[in-house]
């Protein structure tokens, strides 16, 4: 039978009819090609899980890991979290790892943020010899700590996260450098799992990523997670879901062809020198995560240099979900914005032989998912209706195809449950896989076309050339009752 | 069957397939949970036969006390090392496996007395035998396990054994068989190592470093007769770090030589190995070091001239305060801080200056001010 019906189209004009025929192609096809290739990403993904080898515990990962790993600092720009602060630096503290700094730096917060780190921590001025290597706004004093000789804190003037990296990466005087927010909680051994790739491969590996969870509805105490559980509302259960697909599935993926084009911001760990010789964090973007890595890629590609990135599935960080729809649109609008900034300041990678599976299969990737995805996407919401309803398009069709496009979108969040499951098994219920399984079905009507009209609506913004960051306030982690 | 056909069963089958494999994962993880459940509690009384057997000779009537109906035959066996391979049954073997994990997770954390008696509980039970049969499993963790587990308790079979994994197909296995083979003594040649490991080729990663360290710290010779021999730049670089970790005087003729490699790593390293060793003759190389064309020499040759100290290089690190990278720089005003005396004067009068040298002379001199 025939896809696209001609019953009805003979009423109207043969141009009205021809455009709404290739806009149902464009939008079917770009449909297709982005389900077949998170299909193949599945694939890939669950064939370098299959082949991971997991350190089963902290003890196990201290004795096999922790003689070969390079000392490392840790950067925390901090912008007004004077509400966990204090906490998330304890936990950093508490790490497991043989040698490593924490420079946090506050860039310029409103709040009580360097007061509260000055007080819990006894710090004093001091003077720390660095160089003004890749460019930042001014730094107004520098704290160090006569109990935690590890601590360092940088007051400077406000200039943006990329910006307050920047002068962390000059702060720091080891070889390697680890990206964690403010109000993120990395697991203890998290650091010696993320650094394994350079340890195995030191002289090419200049970046790694790591996987970022959701702690909405754990339980955190200390500044560490004591009991992994799931939120009770359905905002961050979706993104929990989500979360899984985008690490489990497209970066481990990408990661294996030397492809990978984010490793996220709360948690990346990457070569000092390589970042510093890329030219640092650009100013004045708001995806300065995937700004950096493109950067990377595009600097070390041109000079022909051997280098990989690599995304490391166990080792983790947590994080707090947006619980609202408003700070939740608000966040994908600037994600979305990050995108499509960095893509447009490299474009010239698309299609370029000369950058390798990046230009051929990470740019394209990020053009067919990030770029002309959502538009289409949505435009598609609208468009295909109506050419049903004007018998453009036949109805038996158009049934089928709404059918099979939900179900690859269930088989493919459905699919990186299953990763999770057969491989990680980090979710410690039963009765929680059964709940994310029901949420891997349910996100995909509904979930998913509003997460794709927030990123229309930040293309739009992009186009206006909107600046902003958005302000995310957060419920705070729920926090184990302790006896007194 | 047409078009439209296909594409439901294709999207029956996309939906079906996943569901139907993660609700079979969910009985599993019902299953397993409550194997994983008794598991758990084994291993705690496991945990603690071994707190008892650490303490003091096995006591039937204390380990009731403290154990309750808990089945006594493991901690007979282990006691009395009754064990043999071939009769075991399998709980016995799984209690073995888990005593083994418990006894390696443990030695993590102690020392001296205790942790001799804990390898003497894996002598006494048949880790050994379950071990060496690990040893060809196909789980790369578990022969990596087996081979850590067998080096606590080494005799000439596991030796030999160790040795055979070094063919292992697995880079992870091998690295590992050899770290545990340098760690017990002199049970391999550098060749083998060199041959074995395939350096450079499947193997970069830092856990030569540690192999190469533990092997010169016994045996510097074979380390200097092999740079004599000017192997690739990896292995030259591997053995001039670890003849550094050493501290072996009678390398630095050969590491000397080494310093004016064409390589950038081999250079570098050999001004870290001078750092290390700390000996004067190093003096004249270190004074190249300060005029190589590549930073990461400049850098290290700083370093290792404030390390050793060097009074003669304050002239050279006092032009490398204006040094165009900033590392070299650096450095050079840490050495001559270090260095003291002339040092100290140098640093003094180039933070009357102007320009880069004066801006990190009177970096470093503050920042030591506040530290004081």
């Amino acid at each position: 039978m025939s896809v696209f019906s001609s019953l009805s189209t003979d009423a109207l004009p043969s141009y009205v009819a021809a455009t709404a025929w290739w806009a149902s192609v464009v939008i079917l096809g770009t449909g297709a090609m982005q389900n077949l290739l998170a299909m193949l990403q599945l694939g890939l993904a669950f064939n370098v899980l299959r082949r991971w080898r997991l350190v089963p515990n902290a003890v196990r990962a201290w004795r096999q890991l922790s003689d070969t790993s390079l000392p490392i600092s840790l950067l925390v720009p901090a912008y007004n979290e004077d509400a966990t602060v204090v906490a998330n630096v304890r936990s950093m503290l508490a790490l497991h790892y043989p040698r490593f700094e924490i420079i946090v730096i506050n860039d310029g917060s409103n709040d009580a943020t360097l007061q509260t780190l000055i007080e819990n921590y006894d710090l004093r001025p001091t003077v720390r010899v660095y160089e003004e290597e890749v460019p930042h706004q001014p730094i107004k004093a520098v704290y160090g700590s006569p109990n935690f000789p590890n601590l360092i804190v940088v007051d400077k003037e406000n200039g943006g996260k990329a910006d307050a990296l920047n002068a962390g990466i000059n702060m720091s005087r080891l070889p390697m450098f680890c990206v964690v927010d403010a109000d993120s909680i990395l697991e203890a051994d998290s650091l010696l799992r993320a650094v394994q790739p350079f340890s195995e491969d030191p002289d090419r590996v200049i970046a790694v990523g790591g996987t970022i969870r959701i702690a909405n509805g754990s339980t955190v105490h200390g500044g560490r997670v004591v009991s992994v559980g799931l939120p009770n509302t359905l905002l961050p259960l979706f993104q929990i879901v989500e979360y899984l697909r985008a690490f489990l599935i497209a970066r481990l993926a990408w990661s294996e062809f030397n492809a990978l084009m984010l490793i996220s911001g709360a948690f990346g760990i990457f070569k000092r020198n390589a970042v510093l010789a890329a030219g640092g964090y650009s100013h004045g973007t708001v995806g300065e995560d995937m700004e950096i890595i493109l950067k990377l890629h595009r600097y070390m590609r041109e000079r022909g240099e051997d280098y990989v990135i690599r995304f490391v599935p166990d080792p983790v960080c947590w994080t707090e979900a947006p619980e609202r729809l408003g700070m939740l649109g608000s966040q994908r609008k600037r994600w979305q914005r990050g995108a499509l900034e960095s893509f447009f300041k490299h474009i010239r990678m698309l299609f370029n032989p000369r950058f390798g599976v990046v230009g051929l299969i990470g740019f394209p990737y990020v053009l067919l998912f990030d770029v002309i995805g959502p538009p289409i996407e949505v435009l598609g919401y609208f468009l295909i209706p109506v050419s049903w309803y004007f018998g453009f398009l036949s109805p038996e069709f158009f049934a089928a195809y709404l059918a099979l496009t939900f179900a690859w979108g269930i088989t493919i969040s459905v699919g990186a449950l299953l990763l999770e499951e057969m491989e990680l098994k980090r979710i410690p219920k039963a009765r929680h896989v059964v709940l994310l399984g029901f949420i891997a079905v349910l996100e995909n009507f509904g979930y998913r076309q509003i997460n794709n009209l927030w990123r229309v609506v930040g293309y739009w913004q992009f186009l206006r050339g909107s600046k902003e960051w958005g302000r995310m306030t957060r419920a705070g982690f729920q926090q184990a009752r302790t006896r007194e | 069957m047409t078009l439209l056909a296909t594409i439901w069963w294709i999207s029956v089958t996309l939906v079906t397939v996943p569901l139907v494999t993660l609700a079979g994962l969910i009985v599993r993880r019902h299953y397993q949970g409550r194997v994983e459940r008794r598991l758990q509690e084994r291993k705690k009384a496991l945990m603690l036969l071994a707190m008892i057997y650490l303490e003091a000779p096995v006591d039937d009537r204390r380990i009731k006390e403290i154990c309750g109906n808990f089945d006594l035959n493991v901690l007979h066996k282990v006691a009395a090392g009754l064990v043999e391979g071939r009769r075991r049954k399998p709980q016995l073997r799984r209690d073995l496996r888990l005593l083994r994990d418990i006894v390696q997770d443990l030695l993590g954390s102690v020392r001296g007395g205790t942790r001799e008696r804990l390898v003497d509980l894996l002598r006494t039970t048949a880790a050994r035998e379950i071990c060496l049969a690990d040893l060809r499993h196909r789980r790369v963790e578990t022969r990596i396990n087996a081979i850590e587990t067998l080096a606590l308790v080494p005799d000439p079979e596991i030796i030999e054994a160790l040795r055979r994994m070094l063919d292992d197909r697995e880079p992870d296995v091998r690295l590992a068989a050899a770290r545990n083979l340098v760690s017990l003594g002199p049970n391999l040649t550098v060749d083998d190592l060199v041959g074995k490991l395939d350096i450079g080729a499947t193997i970069r990663s830092r856990m030569l470093r540690e192999i190469f360290r533990i092997f010169a710290s016994y045996n510097t010779g074979e380390l200097i007769r092999l740079l004599e021999n000017d192997p690739p730049d990896l292995v030259t670089a591997l053995s001039i770090y670890a003849l550094g970790t050493a501290q072996d005087y009678s390398a630095v003729a050969v590491i000397t030589r080494h310093a004016r490699s064409a390589s950038i790593d081999v250079r570098a390293e050999a001004m870290r190995a001078f750092a290390a060793i700390g000996h004067p003759d190093a003096e004249p190389a270190v004074l190249q070091g300060l005029r190589d064309d590549a930073w990461e020499v400049r850098t290290e040759a700083a370093i290792c001239a404030g390390r050793i100290p060097l009074p003669r290089a304050v002239h050279l690190l006092r032009e490398r305060l204006d040094d165009i990278e900033w590392w070299p720089r650096f450095r050079a005003a840490e050495a001559l801080r270090t260095i003291g005396g002339e040092g100290r004067t140098a640093l003094e009068t180039a933070r009357m200056g102007v320009g880069r040298s004066a801006s990190i002379a009177d970096m470093i001199l503050a920042e030591e001010s506040a530290a004081a």
